[in-house]
């Protein structure tokens, strides 16, 4: 109750939170309401400005509507980021928690791989993987996971490092409590809004990386489609002021990652608060 | 105006009024309402007096502090009125305008802050942020500003000053960086130094030549003196004149004689009996207690070190500590920051494995027990830390928190149903006074004293032959240290437990204990029982840290600071504990 | 670009999120220069394995990935004998190790040149693409962020916030696309197409064709960094000594400007090491956007082509460029703070 009320005074996070919202139901339920040809392609009607012909967003250079396909892309898009972002965040919360509880030797091996898998840029890595896998959705969603482990697993480490010196964890330890029940009781739960909090960012930036991988045009493969992709087929005709074919999905993106990185701002005000009365 | 205003009144201001408070109402506005923090105070400051303003957190002492500077957040709405003798006129703080205060800041009046570690600017030489308070106010050249920093140090008691000078805060140690502010805020010879707990970071050793200097530069300088501080040995030690504050208000204003010694107001008596004194030498035999004690050893350290490993070299934190508890008997373990006493209190709970030696609770050693006998070891020894803001999970609701030695062990080697823990957390939270209900609540809903207390009923939980419990006062108010202590003791009467009390205060030390082990780097110093330690040291150090606890009756403070001055120059003049880096932290930070 | 980094946009999370630093403490300057060296080998060296993995993952292994598609199984053959790829995993990877340690990257089948060779015509580009894109955003995010810091939660304050998550949301080439729009297209302002050129000299050469590249790569900079600045700020104004500098009469102007400022640089310093990595894949974008003939564009059109040498050998270096750069800039850090230094004398 209160934290949800905490949530509503962070007015962006809100605005965040409905504009996430709305942009899922028009990816989601909108092609049921507003059912385009995503398939087959008709030149005949290529490249036509919004307004013509009853397409309100325009064709593109197959004859797609350009708003059903937007739709269509949203889809992918929001699935590829949300997966790939949950995908990170339990990877990353697991290996972090293990490496800041034990710590040691076995924290410094496991910290020295994050280091090396950091090092590398993910958008040079994801190239390389996609052209030796073939990018399919479900290769992606795994693909990007094992790419984006690496931030939330410095954070929780260090989440960890700091919960395990707390005096509770201590004191817990003193009177006998196993490893296994001071994890489970006191220092996951301890953590778990941090997790929380950094799993609304990772999921934004999951869906940056499937654009720009898209964009770089070695993403899915057509006819099925997302928004980094769509401004990749529509770069070719930004010459010709075809606006409609870059600005919407464009802005479909820049739209969902402020959204999503509103609500991370708030839900973090929401699990600060509870760690300061503490 | 429920104050007696002795000081104030005068229709027009002496020549030697340094400061005057009129009628000042301090509010902060707050996201869930205006908060109101100073009501009506009225305060006067004279020329070469020090005046004391006593309290304890929340009474607004620090707010009034900060008003004399101008320094309250812009969250602050102030009404009255607070003057400051500029030359030959008094200027209105209250109604000053930022730049006409960066005039008066530091000219007319300077302060000096609690916390000595973190008061200093990092990344700049000390000698700069001395010169820079002269710079801020004369026309000097900057070498000729660097200089007078040189002068300073030297004034305020630091060895080398030429060398200190192009140093850096971290190079010192926090009694020496406190002398540093101190010269700081000398630095353009201020009428008025507001000086906020200047002392209370301190270890009761450097405390004692904080004050000595503080004393000395005020009566050389004439300078007037407002300190703010919550220790009523300070006050007796310093002040010429209290003022003693409470919700926002002085409820006792008065010569330091007649308020420490007579108080009038209800309150200051509250708070002068709630003071845990080291009296001078008394040997009262402490009957109670030793019928009490039986034969059985709890707790036994056979020549314990422990080593931390630092940067790769081994630095030795306890040095062959020999100690041991009785049933039943409470044994004070003291010293100053960096003497090894958490860190040995650590030991004593299995965290840390001893390099040499052995610990042994209830004649097994614990090092060497492992998985269930382990556990069954630990049944038997309770846990209180310092920091009532960390010793209880914020997610877990109080009942489960108490209720956590029972999940863990159970009770006579079987599971506890969920009624009987219940039952059992209910009686628990009743031995500690905590109201109904209370075990449905989470922590952050209960004052630092009423934690502290739910951190004893959880030690308590399985009735334990040993509590170890470390500094689990000094983060409180003294009203409520003493409601804390008085729980903690009438349940060891009760339930007959062993106690290794950790403390940095002797005067807890000495109301609550039994016998006292003094630990100084590592080491011990001299045991025995508490009154005959207390009451006739045997170990100059002992005599020393004695000595240097401030008694809140001035006139007994006065004999024991010249016992103090007998003893240290009786030793190596100039080579107090001071002078040793790293020698005082946080109080009871220990090296834990 | 933003990618891999976000959640640590000038949060209070980002510090903790940095790299685990050797803490440089009274131990002295020397131990943490070997240790955090130590460290940073290490790093190279994973990276060398999962470098050498990859090439091993390779569709028909590093033979097919060197001779090509169309190879025989008659030429892979020969190719495994000759190039020891029919000894023992371990020997391989220790011969490839010494073989990159030398500067040997193998051959690109498509360019006619050596791998390092491509390279190394090609990085300095890049690096002055990324240099020009990170000084121009630093000399706007520094100040940005200690305005924000002094103004907080003023109206100021918070649009500012809302424009840095906005920019920092806008996927580069997006950006890259607008300012094509906007700047080019419609105002005419500036070519939409990069200098070319052999060398760093001939894209200099060409300073309006930069304009665009370097605006589209600095802007994810300055909304990260901005923050980052801003909350480091924040955290020095609320430091005692801030109290203290006023209390001795120094006006808040000058309490910024010699004591906050730069307690509030030594944290953000370290950041940059750590953001290195997504400087330099938003190079490869921007290069792919306006074509300029960096590193980036060079590994993209590898990864159209399928040349691996090129791909992994490019992979290879920018990690390696990555790691050095966040070791120097956690020294920096260290020289810059005095309880750091210290320990050198």
């Amino acid at each position: 109750m209160t934290a949800l009320r905490r949530f509503a005074t962070n007015r962006l996070a809100v605005v965040g939170a409905v504009a996430l919202a709305v942009l899922v139901l028009f990816a989601v339920l909108g092609p049921l309401v507003y059912p385009t040809e995503q398939v087959a392609t008709d030149l005949g009607a290529a490249n036509l400005p919004p307004g013509v012909d009853g397409h309100p967003l325009g064709t593109d250079a197959l004859g797609y509507d350009n708003l059903g396909r937007l739709m269509v892309a949203g889809r992918v898009s929001l699935l590829v980021g949300v997966l790939a972002g949950a995908l990170a965040t339990v990877v990353g919360t697991l290996w972090g928690a293990v490496a800041g509880y034990v710590g040691g030797v076995v924290d410094a091996v496991m910290m020295r791989v994050v280091d090396a898998g950091i090092a590398i840029p993910a958008i040079f890595l994801l190239l390389v993987l996609s052209t030796i896998v073939r990018p399919t959705v479900g290769m992606m969603i795994v693909v990007l996971g094992l790419v984006s482990w690496l931030v939330p697993a410095r954070l929780i480490r260090a989440e960890a490092l700091s919960v395990k010196t707390r005096d509770y964890v201590v004191a817990a330890r003193a009177m006998g409590a196993t490893h296994r029940r001071t994890v489970l009781s006191h220092v996951i739960p301890n953590t778990v809004g941090t997790v929380v909090v950094n799993a609304t960012f990772q999921v934004a930036d999951a869906i940056l990386l499937v654009a720009y991988i898209s964009f770089l045009g070695m993403g899915i493969q057509p006819p099925t489609t997302d928004w980094g992709a769509m401004l990749n087929d529509g770069i070719n005709y930004i010459y010709q002021g075809a606006w409609w074919l870059i600005l919407p999905p464009g802005l479909a993106i820049v739209i969902v990652v402020c959204a999503l990185n509103f609500v991370g701002d708030g839900l973090r005000d929401v699990v600060d608060v509870k760690g300061r009365t503490a | 105006m429920s104050a007696p205003t002795s000081g104030t009144g005068g229709e027009t201001p002496a020549d030697d009024v340094v400061l005057r408070i009129r009628d000042l109402n301090v509010t902060f506005t707050t996201g869930s309402g205006d908060v109101p923090a100073l009501r009506g105070i009225d305060l006067e400051v004279r020329r070469g007096r020090v005046v004391a303003l006593v309290g304890e957190s929340g009474s607004g002492k620090s707010v009034t502090s900060l008003s004399v500077l101008g320094l309250l957040p812009s969250t602050a709405r102030i009404t009255g009125s607070v003057e400051l003798a500029d030359g030959g006129r008094l200027r209105d703080v209250a109604a000053a305008a930022e730049d006409e205060l960066v005039d008066l800041r530091g000219r007319v009046v300077s302060m000096v802050f609690q916390e000595p570690m973190t008061a200093l600017n990092p990344t700049m030489t000390l000698g700069d942020q001395i010169a820079e308070a002269v710079l801020n106010h004369e026309r000097v050249p900057r070498a000729a500003a660097r200089e007078r920093a040189v002068e300073l140090l030297r004034s305020v008691g630091i060895p080398e000053p030429e060398r200190r000078a192009r140093q850096y805060p971290h190079e010192l140690s926090g009694g020496q960086r406190q002398r540093v502010v101190i010269a700081i805020a000398l630095a353009c010879e201020p009428r008025l130094i507001v000086a906020d707990e200047p002392t209370t970071a301190l270890d009761v050793t450097v405390q004692a030549e904080i004050l000595d200097l503080l004393r000395e530069l005020v009566a050389q300088r004439d300078t007037a003196l407002l300190l703010v501080t919550h220790n009523m040995g300070v006050v007796a030690d310093i002040a010429s004149d209290v003022a003693v504050m409470k919700g926002g208000r002085i409820v006792e204003h008065g010569p330091v004689e007649q308020v420490l010694l007579a108080p009038e107001h209800e309150y200051t008596r509250t708070l002068l009996d709630a003071v845990p004194a080291v009296p001078p030498a008394s040997r009262e035999a402490r009957v109670r207690e030793v019928e009490r004690v039986s034969s059985e050893v709890v707790l036994d350290l056979r020549g314990v070190s422990l080593d931390y490993r630092v940067q790769g070299r081994h630095v030795r934190a306890v040095d062959a500590l020999d100690l041991t508890v009785r049933a039943g008997e409470m044994l004070g373990l003291v010293g100053e920051s960096g003497s090894g006493k958490s860190t040995a209190g650590r030991a004593c709970l299995g965290l840390l494995a001893p390099s040499e030696g052995e610990v042994l609770l209830l004649g097994t050693s614990v090092a060497k027990a492992r998985g269930r006998a382990r556990r069954r070891l630990l049944a038997d020894v309770g846990v209180v830390f310092q920091d009532p803001g960390a010793s209880l999970d914020p997610r877990k609701l109080v009942g489960e928190s108490v209720a956590e030695p029972l999940a863990i062990h159970g009770r006579d080697g079987r599971r506890l149903s969920a009624a009987e823990r219940h039952a059992r957390v209910r009686e628990l939270l009743d031995a500690v006074r905590l109201p109904a209900g209370a075990e449905r609540r989470y922590p952050h809903e209960f004052s630092g004293g009423q934690r502290q207390r739910i951190g004893l009923a959880r030690a308590l939980a399985l009735r334990p032959r040993l509590l170890v419990a470390d500094e689990p006062t000094s983060a409180l108010d003294v009203s409520v240290q003493a409601e804390v202590l008085q729980v903690l003791r009438d349940l060891h009467d009760e339930l007959g437990f062993g106690c290794l009390f950790i403390s940095h205060d002797l005067g807890v030390v000495h109301e609550l204990t039994d016998r006292v082990a003094v630990l100084r780097a590592g080491r011990l110093v001299e045991s025995g029982p508490t009154a005959d330690v207390f009451g006739a040291p045997r170990e100059l150090y002992t005599a020393e840290l004695l000595a240097s606890v401030p008694t809140p009756d001035p006139a007994a403070q006065r004999e024991r600071r010249a016992a103090r001055h007998r003893l240290a120059s009786g030793v190596v003049v100039g080579v107090g504990p001071d002078t040793a880096p790293g020698s005082s932290a946080a109080p009871g930070s220990g090296a834990a | 670009m933003t990618t891999a980094i976000p959640a640590a946009s000038g949060t209070p999370g980002a510090e903790a999120a940095a790299p685990v630093p050797v803490r440089a403490q009274r131990g002295g300057f020397g131990r943490f220069l070997i240790r955090r060296v130590l460290q940073a080998l290490a790093v190279v060296l994973v990276v060398s394995v999962i470098v050498f993995a990859l090439l091993h993952a390779l569709p028909g292994g590093p033979a097919r990935g060197v001779l090509g598609q169309q190879a025989t199984p008659e030429q892979i053959a020969a190719f495994e004998a000759a190039n020891g790829l029919d000894q023992p995993v371990v020997l391989q990877y220790l011969s490839f190790l010494g073989r990159s340690l030398t500067g040997d990257l193998g051959e690109s089948y498509l360019l006619n040149q050596s791998v390092a060779d491509a390279i190394g015509l090609r990085l300095p580009k890049t690096l002055l693409l990324t240099g020009l894109s990170l000084v121009v955003a630093v000399l706007v995010a520094l100040p940005v962020g200690v305005y924000q810091a002094v103004r907080r939660n003023r109206a100021v304050d918070y649009w500012l916030s809302t424009l840095a998550i906005v920019a920092y949301s806008t996927p580069t080439f997006f950006l890259g696309m607008l300012l094509i729009l906007l700047l080019s297209q419609t105002a005419g302002l500036f070519p939409a197409a990069a200098p070319q050129g052999n060398g760093v000299l001939d894209v200099l050469s060409q300073p309006a064709g930069l304009v665009l590249p370097v605006l589209t790569g600095a802007v994810p900079i300055v909304a990260t960094f901005s923050r980052y600045m801003r909350s480091s700020t924040l955290d020095n104004l609320g430091e005692d000594y801030v109290r203290t500098a006023r209390a001795k009469g120094t006006a808040y102007r000058a309490v910024v400007l010699r004591h906050v400022l730069r307690n509030s640089l030594t944290p953000v310093v370290a950041m940059l090491g750590y953001y290195l990595p997504v400087m330099f894949g938003g190079a490869l974008v921007v290069e792919q956007l306006f074509n300029y003939p960096g590193m980036g564009l060079l590994f993209w059109s590898a990864a159209q082509s399928s040349d691996f040498p090129v791909l992994l050998g490019c992979v290879l270096v920018i990690s390696v460029a990555t790691v050095v750069g966040s070791l120097l800039a956690d020294v920096v850090q260290a020289l810059l703070d005095p309880r750091t230094r210290g320990g050198m004398r």
